[in-house]
């Protein structure tokens, strides 16, 4: 790595490591909103890549499981926050 | 033929009888339609992450079905036209998994006969054999009774195993 690149990373921040490359055995699933529940923030919206720590790939495949699950109303499209 | 599978949601208002034959009702296009049903699953009752037509709740019913496009097609007409589906959802899913699905579907289907054996195993009194000799053949039933109900055991936390791996929840 770079100098330029060691001064602009967060200092105590861990580089993250994508979950689903990691663990082959993890599956994503439309229905299973437990897991998908990680990738979405309290207003429902689909946590960035950037913030996830997701692989392109798997990225992709999580928007998608997402946008199924909102779609038969197991995932929120979004919340009323009064 | 391709692998499908569907997700749809029923009102919750409904009586039972009237969920199991709108179900039966969509099998049925289904079958008019030369699909496969190869799996059916109803999750039942569940929240809804948001309201649908006022309701906080729907039933939910899963199934896997081998069928062509024009199947599919008709399918989603009849959950569109039909008024209790809240929401429907159709996938295509990798043939490979036909086999999956079966195994499921059967071991469902074994499990709920275990359970019905089970509720029908107490009802019936089981005979017990008059026991010539005193000391040694008492020993021997119980060995075998002990054996037996291992056995049991071991059967019924495969049959518990098998479902849950493949069934997310």
């Amino acid at each position: 790595m770079s100098a330029y690149n060691r001064r602009t990373r967060r200092p105590y921040g861990r580089r993250k490591v994508c979950r689903f490359c990691a663990d082959s055995k993890l599956k994503i699933d439309y229905k299973d909103p437990k897991l998908l529940n990680h990738f979405i923030t309290e207003r429902g919206k689909i946590i960035p890549r950037r913030i996830s720590g997701n692989c392109a790939r798997h990225q992709r495949q999580i928007t998608l499981a997402i946008k199924r699950a909102r779609n038969i109303a197991l995932l929120p499209y979004t919340t009323v926050v009064r | 033929m391709r692998l499908y599978e569907t997700v749809f949601i029923l009102k919750p208002d409904l009586t039972e009888e009237e969920t199991q034959s709108w179900i039966q009702r969509i099998l049925q296009v289904l079958e008019q339609n030369k699909g496969e049903l190869i799996r059916l699953d109803e999750w039942g009752l569940m929240k809804l992450a948001y309201q649908i037509r006022k309701f906080q709740k729907g039933y939910y019913v899963y199934a896997v079905f081998l069928a062509d496009y024009p199947c599919v097609r008709e399918l989603d007409r009849h959950f569109k036209m039909l008024e209790p589906f809240l929401r429907h959802i159709v996938v295509k899913l990798d043939d490979s998994d036909l086999e999956k699905h079966r195994q499921a579907q059967v071991a469902k289907e074994q499990k709920a006969h275990e359970e019905e054996k089970e509720k029908k195993a107490p009802e019936i009194p089981v005979p017990e054999e008059p026991v010539p000799d005193g000391g040694k053949a008492e020993e021997a039933p119980e060995a075998n009774l002990e054996e037996k109900s291992e056995e049991k055991e071991s059967a019924e936390e495969k049959s518990d195993e098998k479902p849950a791996e493949e069934v997310p929840a």
